[in-house]
C-alpha cells in the first residue's frame, strides 16, 4: 500500500450519491435525446431542430459541468500516488466495467450498421451530419463513460468527527 | 466480511477521522467507510491501523462480529462476581 502523495484534493463531493444518479441519468437521456432529436430533424424543419439540439446541449454541458466540478472528476484523473488502496481499486473495477460497456456498444453498433440496419430495414443514418452526431455521442460516450460510472457507484460522502 | 473496532477504539481515544488517515496514510473518507463496513482493509493498512491504537490487530479486527460492549460489561461483571 502506497500512502496518497501531497497533492491538493478537491473537497469529498458535496453531491449525495442520490444527485449524482440523476445528473448521470440526465446525461445519458441527453446522449439518446440526442440522436432522436437528429432523426427527427431530417423530416421536420430547421428551428425545431436546432432549438431542440440547444436545449439538449444545454442540459448535457451542465451535467457534465456538475460532475466535472466535484471530486469525482478529481478521482478518474488523479495520478495513482494521489490516491489510496480504496480510491485505486474503485477506479480500477469502475475503469474495467467501462471498457466492457464501452466494448458491447462498439460491438452492437458495428454488428447493426453492418447488418442488422441494412438487412431488417432498420434506421440507418441519412445524411452526413447524423453520422457527425453518431461519432460525437460515441466519443462522448467514451470518454465520460468512467466518469459516469464511478459517479453512480461512489458511496455518499462522509464527514470528519470524532 | 472483516468486522473492526475502529470507530469505538477512536472515540476511546477521541482520534478524529483524519487524525487516524493522516497517521496511517489513507483518505479520511476510507476511515470512515472502513467503520461502516463499506470497505476491508488491506493487510499492510490493517496493521497499521492496529499499530496505530498500540493492540493486536485481533482486537481491531475480526472475521466474526465482535460482542457489544454491554455484553461484555455484562459478562465481566460476572465474573468478578464469581470470583469473589
Amino acid at each position: 500500500m502506497t500512502s496518497p502523495a501531497k497533492i491538493e484534493r478537491p473537497a469529498p463531493s458535496r453531491l449525495t450519491q442520490s444527485a449524482r444518479r440523476k445528473i448521470v441519468a440526465a446525461i445519458g437521456l441527453g446522449l439518446a435525446a440526442l440522436l432522436v432529436f437528429d432523426y427527427l430533424a431530417s423530416s421536420s424543419d430547421g428551428v425545431i431542430g436546432i432549438l431542440s439540439r440547444a436545449l439538449v446541449a444545454t442540459v448535457l454541458l451542465a451535467g457534465i459541468f456538475a460532475l466535472i466540478t466535484t471530486s469525482t472528476w478529481f478521482m478518474m484523473n488523479a495520478p495513482d500516488g494521489a490516491l489510496d488502496e480504496r480510491e485505486r481499486a474503485l477506479r480500477g473495477r469502475v475503469y474495467f466495467d467501462a471498457y466492457v460497456a464501452l466494448a458491447g456498444v462498439v460491438a452492437f453498433a458495428g454488428l447493426y450498421f453492418a447488418t442488422l440496419g441494412p438487412d431488417f430495414g432498420l434506421w440507418m443514418p441519412q445524411n452526413q451530419d447524423q453520422w457527425w452526431t453518431i461519432a460525437w455521442a460515441a466519443l462522448s460516450l467514451a470518454l465520460l463513460l468512467p466518469t459516469a460510472i464511478y459517479a453512480w457507484r461512489a458511496p455518499d460522502p462522509l464527514v470528519d468527527e470524532i | 466480511m472483516l468486522h473492526n473496532r475502529i470507530a469505538l477504539l477512536r472515540a476511546e481515544r477521541a482520534v478524529s477521522r483524519k487524525d487516524l488517515a493522516e497517521a496511517v496514510g489513507v483518505n479520511f473518507q476510507t476511515i470512515g467507510y472502513l467503520e461502516r463496513g463499506d470497505y476491508s482493509p488491506s493487510l499492510e493498512l490493517a496493521l497499521k491501523i492496529a499499530r496505530f491504537f498500540n493492540a493486536p490487530v485481533e482486537v481491531v479486527f475480526s472475521l466474526e462480529p465482535f460482542e457489544s460492549l454491554t455484553a461484555q460489561l455484562l459478562r465481566a461483571g460476572e465474573t468478578k462476581k464469581e470470583n469473589v
